[in-house]
Parts: C-alpha cells; structure tokens; sequence
C-alpha cells in the first residue's frame, strides 16, 4: 500500500469548491509515474492512491484562475490531506 | 468465455501475453471472479532487447508486422499535411533541437544506454548512477525547455484521429487521458487508462472524443464500457503490459470519417535513434487542447520505449508514431513519465497481433 493524497481545491474569493480543476503531477524523484491526470469532482474534491515516497509537483489548472504549482514530500504509507486555493 | 457479462478471451502466444476484456458495466460484476490464468513470463532482463525479431535488419517489414493506416473519408479544405522525414511538420518547431541533441548524446550513448537497460533489471544501475559520468548523464535526460507545440487544425488528418478521453473510474474519480484510433471503432491506449487497480479497476465508462480542440468537438464524442486489455496488466500490474483498447460503440464508427493510424512490430535497429511523433491531451495545458513534440528515441528495451519528448498528466494512450512512405505507424503507447526519460509501451509482436485482433474484431 502506497502513500496517498486528497485534497480540495476552492476559489480564494467565495471559498467555494471548484469542479473540474484538471490535476497533474510530475516527479524527478519517483520513478514510473503514470501520465494520466485527474480531475476534481463536484466538491472540488481528488484523492490520489498508492503513490511511492518521494517529493511530487502538483500542477492544478482551472478555467478563468491561475495555474498553482504545489510541492509535497510523502512518506511511505503517508496520507496527506490538501486544502488548495486558486 | 462469457460470464456475469465479462467477456474474457484468451489469447496466448509465445511470450505469454493473455487478452483481457470488458463488456459493459453491469452493477453486479465480481471482477474477482476473474481465473489467473496468466502464463509465467520469463523476466525481462538487461539483455532482453537483443531479442529483436527476425525483420530487425530489414528496411521493409513482413507484411504481418504492418497494418496500414486510413486517413478517412473526411475532407478539409486546409491542404494536405506536409511531413519531414519520419517527424510532421508542426508550424513553429525548431527541428534542428532533435538533431543537436543527437550530436549531444553520441559522446555518451553507449552509458546512456546501459543506464536506460538497466533500468529494467541491470544491477549495475546503482554503481552507474553513482558515478561522475552516471550523474552527468541523469542530469542530460532531464527534460528541459518545454517546445511542445498546440495543434490546433485538429480537424486534419493525423490529429483528428487522436482522441481526448474522460475517464470515470469505478471508485468515482474522474480522470482525463489520450486515446488513437486504429480502426473503425477501435481506440487504442493505455492499460491504466482502461484499468485502474487503485481505484476500481476497470473504469465504470470513456468518453471519447476525437479530434478535440479545447471547448470544440468536431465529431461529438461517444461513450463506452467496452473495454481490453491484457494479464500482464490487470493482473501482474507489469508496466511493460501497460496498454488497451476502447471499443466505441456500433453506431460510433468515428474510424470511417475521421481515419486511423497505422502501426508497425519494428526490430529494435529501426527503432533505436528513430525520430517520432508524440501528441496528445495534456493535464497542464488549456483543458481539451492537443499537443505535440518530438524527439529521438533514446534506448529501447524488449518492451518498452525511451524519449525525452515532453509529457504531462493526461497524454497516457498517445500515439507515439513515425512517417513511412506518407503514412503514419504507430510504434508505442506513451504510458509513463520517468527520471530517465518519458517511456512507451513498445509495439511488440504480442501487443501486435492484440492490437491487430481487436481492430479487427470491431469494425
């Protein structure tokens, strides 16, 4: 079992969840990561399971906001719990 | 073999790789029910890519090993595309980057690609890697300045038949990815696409849309349930099984208008130094807008491909293709980002005859 993360991402005017904010994530330390991308629900809500340790780029890109760029380090089996504004 | 809606072929041949499908999403499906029946392959190892096929010598491939594409019978009025060796011509591109960065690498090709093999077994890789010259060669393949390029005429022929997808999983997550057409209703990608261990397994449905330019869909989409893949994958999770096949629906021959590409089982000598073609849907760009890069192929393993072409989250299924004679073949599935360089399931005899089953199946 991997490491996971899940977060939410909401506008940082109304703090309102935005829906279908398009997620990537890139790696130079975690080999064999898969190119897919996911993107928010509803809620603004993602969750991305079993990933290996390392330190991951976390790209967010929503219509009509600016691309945020995130760094997160995981530990093995870590969960971390992400609250993003744009 | 047809059971609770799952339709499961097997499909062995000399390396082992076994077909695996899908069939509509029916709410009771017990994907445990699923028999391993998955043949013991031998392990890849460093010395795997000399196994090259009998035609890896040979300019022109047996007439097996090559399924010609269809550029559709769709019609534009933008002029035919222009090509440049076995690259497209993409307005604004700076080719000469490909060709620099083969004069960069020849001095350490011979390094780079023991590292690239032994990546996939070698145990010499962590005495490389700690070398001057291994640490050297890890910074050159990180991918530097992003050149890729928009497409945006996506209503020509070859880019109209590389397809955005949205993927639901089975577990609720919404995902986006890249798919190419090989046949009438035949979409070929990623395994993980099709199957996601981590979040369901096969995902609940695809929408498929050809074509795609940012909010524009020039030929609709269609949605499916319909889904292939081999053992290795679901099963094994073996990333050099790492592909599948969407079916489109009967009354979704987006094949016929728009054409498909054409792929090729090529030797790893046609294969090594090669210039391709990669283009796709990525996560960090405009949502729904295609495009594109090119570069060399790095190193080649028995089952997989190496390149420093630009990716993001999203391109997982793009076709990764060359220009022969005019016509494009497909000659890998782009699956995974990787320190060592982008990488692609390579279009081997197995995945081959997989791929040439399943355009065949569906027309």
């Amino acid at each position: 079992m991997g490491a996971l993360i899940k977060g939410k991402i909401v506008d940082s005017l109304y703090q309102k969840p935005i829906e279908e904010a398009v997620i990537t994530m890139s790696s130079s330390t975690v080999s064999r990561l898969v190119d897919i991308a996911q993107v928010t629900n509803e809620v603004g809500d993602f969750i991305w399971k079993d990933l290996q340790p390392g330190r991951y780029q976390i790209l967010i890109v929503a219509n009509g906001y600016e691309t945020k760029e995130i760094v997160v380090t995981l530990q093995l089996h870590e969960e971390q719990d992400l609250f993003i504004e744009l | 073999m047809k059971k609770n809606g799952i339709y499961e072929e097997q499909n062995s041949d000399e390396t082992g790789v076994i077909e695996e499908s899908f069939e509509g999403s029916g709410n009771n499906l017990e994907f445990d029910e699923f028999e391993d029946t998955l043949i013991d392959e031998t392990e890849e190892s460093a010395n795997d890519y000399l196994e090259v096929s009998s035609d890896n010598n040979e300019e022109d491939l047996n007439s097996d090993d090559l399924e010609i594409p269809f550029e559709g019978n769709e019609t534009t009025n933008e002029g035919t595309l222009a090509e440049e060796g076995t690259l497209e011509k993409v307005s604004g591109y700076d080719y000469s980057v490909v060709d620099e960065q083969e004069s960069e690498e020849e001095e350490n090709e011979e390094q780079l690609l023991d590292a690239y093999y032994a990546e996939f077994g070698d145990p010499t890789v962590a005495k490389l890697m700690n070398s001057e010259s291994g640490k050297k060669m890890m910074q050159e393949v990180v991918i530097g300045k992003d050149d890729r390029k928009q497409i945006k005429g996506t209503t020509k022929y070859p880019w109209r038949a590389i397809c955005s997808l949205r993927i639901k999983a089975k577990d609720g997550t919404s995902w986006i990815g890249t798919g190419f057409l090989i046949g009438p209703r035949t979409v070929i990608t990623a395994g993980h696409v099709v199957y996601m261990h981590k979040h369901g397994g096969w995902a609940k449905s695809i929408e498929v849309i050809p074509g795609r330019n940012g909010s524009k869909k020039p030929y609709g989409s269609c949605k499916t349930s319909h889904f292939h893949s081999v053992k290795g994958w679901t099963k094994s999770k073996k990333r050099s099984h790492d592909y599948g096949a969407i079916i489109l629906p009967k009354n979704c021959k987006y094949g016929n208008k728009v054409g498909y590409f054409g792929y090729g089982n090529y030797g790893f000598f046609d294969l090594l130094g090669l210039k391709v073609n990669l283009s796709g849907y990525p996560g960090d760009k405009p949502a729904g807008t295609q495009w594109w890069h090119a570069r060399k192929i790095k190193a080649v393993t028995s089952r997989t491909l190496v390149y420093n072409i630009d990716t993001a989250g999203g391109q997982s299924g793009s076709p990764v293709w060359r220009i022969k004679n005019g016509k494009r073949y497909a000659v890998g599935i782009h699956t995974n980002g990787f320190s060592l360089g982008n990488s692609a399931t390579r279009i081997t005899k197995p995945v081959f005859k997989n791929l040439k089953n399943w355009k065949n199946k569906y027309k």
